[in-house]
């Protein structure tokens, strides 16, 4: 069995480092696709522009989606995600600095699956990714893989 | 002339003498005859005069009453030797006795038909209006004969015009005492009525009413919807409010409310419409600055939470980076660093996070100056005694004596009130841990009538001379070695205390322990 995509959505660079550090870190093996502003995020899932040509029937096993995110922001790309037949079954975990209820309830309005803020301990984060990975890689049952069209 | 001539004339004469005696006994038959007929239609004309509920008479030719005139007599009490000749104006009320002879002397010189009034004595003594109306009786030949008149009583009438008349003052007097305008109009809409306010308001003509009074005084911007609304109501017959403005003599607009009430008849039509227009130019622009204030303030805290919202993210970002990488150091390069380098960078992740700490706590000292006000019911008792059990798990080794008054009840927001409890009992634990043992009480105390609550401790206790810095953001009394903390605890707290109109305040000693008192404002005591 192949393990699945991870898509990370977060346009800072050090971020991206200290997430994928963390993910290594708790030995998850995952390939992490990282998309640095919205729109690219989009471009990825459904195949358009610099993606062009990707099967968009391989979907990631898990989106870590940053809120505060260049072109188009992170809610944006969460309404677009549910929006669309393809893709609105997606595990979304908003993965932020914020926790203004604000961006809390609306996050949870549009069907964001888990909400976790960035703590700024690097130990507390390290330990909040363990328990993503461990939750949405392990222990949650994944979406089954989408199949062509005329196989039995 | 011949015999037989005269034979003849004889004749004649003797038959015309035989024929004369006929006529004349027929003649003195029917003159017995008319006189009974005279009398039965002289009977019948008493009968009527005096039947009759006006005053009837005659007066010669020359404006004089003359002979028997029993209405006349029977109304004033008057005898005919009273009344003959001019003797009747004395029955005349004084007042009008002079006016009246003028016209009637006119009338009988020029001998045309007139009308008067005047006030007539009755027999009792008492005067009453009457409407006077004379006719000149002409003979054959043209000239008056004499006079004959009514006379109609009209007190009742009169007294009707003089209520309606008071009434009309009456109304007039009250609508330009009050400090409104004043109008009035016909079932129609035409207007017909302003009072003096209006004139003096608007600088009209005194007087001027009718449907283009009032249009052109009206602002542009309203003229519209004015006379849409006026149109609407006189169909509709609804009474209806508006605020328009209207412009006064000095060319200035002013702001008013106008009201307008029909008034309908006992059918339950309109008979007439009533309105005000009250000046509510000072509270249209108190409002108007309200509303403007209110503007500034949503964008000044929209701005606020823009603000927040960056602090939030964007603040904490940076420090992620440098307590991560710290720690990335710290795991990756451990063989190259010694341990004055670890310490180091154990420092550095300690800022970080504590800087982490501050501009939480900074947020929520924010969010409590937005966040809504719910009063409730709430059980202090309860509340202080789990954060007590929540600390005393958080810090097992720490020997500490809380004591929470039974019963303890207060009035606010139990989010809020729970932040204060938790910063009060959090500062009396934390100051309070450099002693053995610790005791920390929680109660009600009696401050001007007015219940406190308080709490306690037996800690390091500050210097009251710095008690006026106690409340103040960032301002702390003692080092982050001594205790740590980021001095905003208690600015929370007091944020909290004045959103409810309370008041909070300390008492302590150094090294004697301190105690917190706040209120609540709004008190349901049980």
């Amino acid at each position: 069995m192949t393990e699945r995509t991870i898509l990370l959505i977060e346009d800072n660079p050090d971020d991206e480092a200290l997430t994928i550090r963390a993910l290594e870190k708790n030995k998850i093996k995952n390939e992490v696709f990282v998309a640095r502003d919205g729109a690219e995020a989009l471009d990825y899932l459904f195949g358009r522009a610099a993606h062009e040509g990707r099967d968009v029937r391989v979907l990631p096993q898990l989106v870590l989606l940053d809120l505060n995110l260049p072109k188009v922001d992170g809610l944006t790309v969460l309404r677009t995600i549910r929006a669309d037949e393809r893709t609105r079954r997606l595990p979304v975990v908003i993965l932020t600095s914020s926790k203004e209820d604000r961006d809390l309830l609306e996050g949870y309005d549009l069907g964001a699956n888990s909400y976790v803020r960035k703590p700024v301990d690097f130990t507390a984060f390290a330990e909040a990714v363990r328990q993503l990975g461990l939750y949405w890689l392990v222990l949650n049952e994944a979406l089954p893989p989408v199949r062509s069209g005329h196989a039995p | 002339m011949s015999e037989l001539q005269v034979q003849s004339f004889d004749d004649a004469l003797q038959s015309s003498k035989a024929r004369i005696s006929a006529l004349e006994r027929e003649a003195v038959e029917r003159a017995g005859d008319a006189e009974e007929v005279l009398r039965a239609h002289l009977e019948r004309y008493k009968a009527l005069v005096l039947a009759i509920a006006q005053v009837i008479w005659t007066h010669d030719s020359k404006g004089e009453m003359a002979g028997e005139q029993p209405s006349w007599a029977a109304y004033t009490g008057q005898t005919p030797a009273q009344y003959q000749g001019r003797g009747w104006l004395d029955a005349v009320h004084p007042e009008d006795r002079a006016p009246n002879t003028e016209i009637w002397a006119h009338a009988v010189a020029s001998g045309a038909a007139c009308e008067l009034e005047h006030r007539l004595r009755r027999h009792d003594g008492t005067y009453r209006h009457f409407s006077v109306r004379a006719v000149p009786v002409r003979a054959e030949d043209g000239s008056i004969r004499e006079w004959a008149g009514i006379h109609t009583d009209i007190t009742e009438r009169k007294l009707t015009e003089q209520t309606l008349r008071d009434g009309e003052r009456r109304f007039r007097e009250l609508a330009d005492s009050m400090p409104q305008i004043v109008w009035a109009a016909r079932p129609d809409g035409h207007f017909d009525y302003y009072n003096e306010r209006w004139y003096e308001f608007t600088g009209r003509p005194e007087g001027v009413t009718g449907d283009q009074s009032w249009l052109d005084v009206v602002h542009p911007g309203d003229q519209k919807s004015c006379l849409d609304r006026w149109r609407a109501a006189t169909e509709s017959g609804e009474p209806y409010e508006i605020e328009y403005r209207l412009k006064a003599r000095a060319g200035t607009y002013h702001w008013f409310l106008r009201r307008a009430l029909p008034v309908r008849d006992k059918a339950g039509a309109i008979t007439r419409w009533f309105g005000t227009c009250t000046n509510i130019d000072a509270v249209k622009r108190t409002e108007e600055g309200l509303r403007r204030a209110n503007a500034e303030t949503a964008a000044a805290n929209r701005e606020l939470e823009a603000f927040s919202y960056s602090v939030a993210h964007d603040l904490r970002t940076p420090l992620r980076s440098i307590d991560g990488f710290s720690q990335a150091l710290l795991e990756d390069n451990a063989p190259q660093l010694d341990d004055r380098g670890k310490a180091h960078l154990a420092r550095v992740r300690a800022a970080a996070q504590r800087m982490a700490r501050l501009i939480d706590d900074l947020l929520s000292l924010a969010r409590i100056g937005r966040a809504e006000l719910h009063r409730e019911d709430i059980d202090l008792t309860s509340v202080a005694r789990a954060i007590g059990d929540r600390l005393r798990e958080a810090y097992p080794s720490r020997e500490v004596e809380l004591c929470v008054q039974d019963g303890l009840t207060l009035e606010g927001d139990a989010v809020l009130l729970g932040v204060v409890m938790e910063n009060l009992l959090g500062n009396a634990w934390k100051f309070t841990s450099r002693g053995a043992t610790a005791r920390i009480e929680v109660g009600e105390a009696s401050m001007d009538g007015q219940a406190a609550y308080f709490v306690r401790d037996d800690g390091a206790g500050f210097d009251m001379a710095h008690a006026s810095r106690l409340f103040v953001a960032f301002q702390r009394m003692h080092t982050a070695e001594e205790f740590p903390g980021t001095g905003i605890g208690l600015a929370t707290v007091q944020r909290i205390i004045r959103r409810h109109g309370g008041e909070l305040w300390a008492e302590s000693r150094v090294g004697k322990g301190a105690t917190f008192f706040f209120t609540v404002g709004r008190r349901t005591h049980a």
